[in-house]
């Protein structure tokens, strides 16, 4: 468990450095192509290894199914979720359903008729 | 891209039950860290260079950060109750709904506690996204615009923002990025402080 705040520590800070350094001016001004290039490869490496990584895992290869079910599970309450949540919050803001507040939907309708 | 990702994640499946050992496949947790480590620093040198999150939100107005935040909250509720349905617990089925769809960064902060649940974060993430894909154009007629954001998490502010956008209005723009770039932040809090609390 020590390791793992550690880990979630290392995370937050190389994401505060990249932000860091991607806001420079110096940085910002110029194109960098290869850096999207450089982050694809770098994702599908990293990737491909998470993949060896499970399908060397017995207990996965075994319950593939089970994982597919609880995966399918998981994403319809999260999505449920998210959406009872968010219009929740845009009822509280007064937003209608096109995310208009009272004015701004006067205003589209004046110019509207 | 997805199909690059989905792709190498069934080819290295295939390569790790079929012919890579395992003292190899003991190695990986090393290099996924390391790996790790690389791409949240390319991510945040991507976000530092868009730069204009705090002025975006200053311009619409700090109720903006609502709806991530509501966003976060309801993903996270609901999944805590659907571990009831399924084999897994309260905190696991959070972590892995923690992802918010970025579904190449959940299962590698996972990967450190059981191969198992790297993949239903891997799957589920994917399902997010597609899934919003195709709810985005009902939810937008029948629910309402900004509940468009709600459906892609982390993925409203890249891949997904230009369907939201199209199947609403561009007012629904800056809710989307700014929503996207909130939750984009929080998955490598959420995810590792998930599991270890």
């Amino acid at each position: 468990m020590q390791y793992m705040d550690f880990s979630l520590l290392l995370y937050i800070g190389m994401l505060a450095l990249g932000v860091l350094v991607g806001s420079r001016k110096s940085v910002r001004s110029r194109k960098l192509l290869w850096l999207g290039r450089l982050q694809s490869v770098a994702l599908i490496a990293l990737i491909a290894i998470l993949g060896v990584e499970i399908g060397a895992d017995d207990k996965v290869i075994s319950s593939l199914g089970e994982i597919g079910l609880s995966a399918l599970v998981i994403t319809v309450f999260a999505l449920a979720g998210s959406l009872l949540a968010v219009t929740l919050v845009r009822r509280l803001l007064g937003l209608d359903s096109r995310g208009r507040t009272a004015a701004q939907r006067e205003d589209e309708e004046v110019k509207g008729a | 891209m997805t199909g690059w990702i989905i792709g190498a994640v069934l080819g290295g499946i295939a390569a790790g039950y079929l012919f890579i050992p395992q003292a190899l496949a003991e190695h990986c947790g090393t290099l996924i860290t390391v790996g790790l480590c690389l791409i949240l620093f390319l991510v945040g040198v991507d976000m530092g260079r868009q730069g204009n999150v705090w002025r975006d939100i200053k311009a619409a107005g700090f109720k903006v950060l609502l709806i991530p935040v509501a966003t976060a909250a309801g993903t996270l509720g609901f999944a805590a109750l659907g571990s009831l349905l399924l084999p897994l617990t309260v905190r696991e089925t959070m972590a892995a709904s923690a992802g918010f769809g970025w579904y190449s960064l959940a299962p590698m902060l996972l990967s450190s506690w059981s191969a198992t649940l790297s993949a239903v974060a891997f799957l589920s993430n994917v399902m997010r996204e597609v899934g919003s894909i195709l709810l985005i154009p009902i939810v937008a007629k029948r629910l309402g615009y900004i509940e468009c954001v709600a459906l892609p998490g982390a993925a409203a502010m890249d891949t997904v923002l230009p369907v939201v956008v199209g199947s609403t209005h561009e007012r629904i723009t800056i809710y989307s990025f700014v929503s996207g770039v909130i939750l984009s932040f929080a998955v490598p809090v959420l995810v590792p402080l998930i599991m270890t609390i």
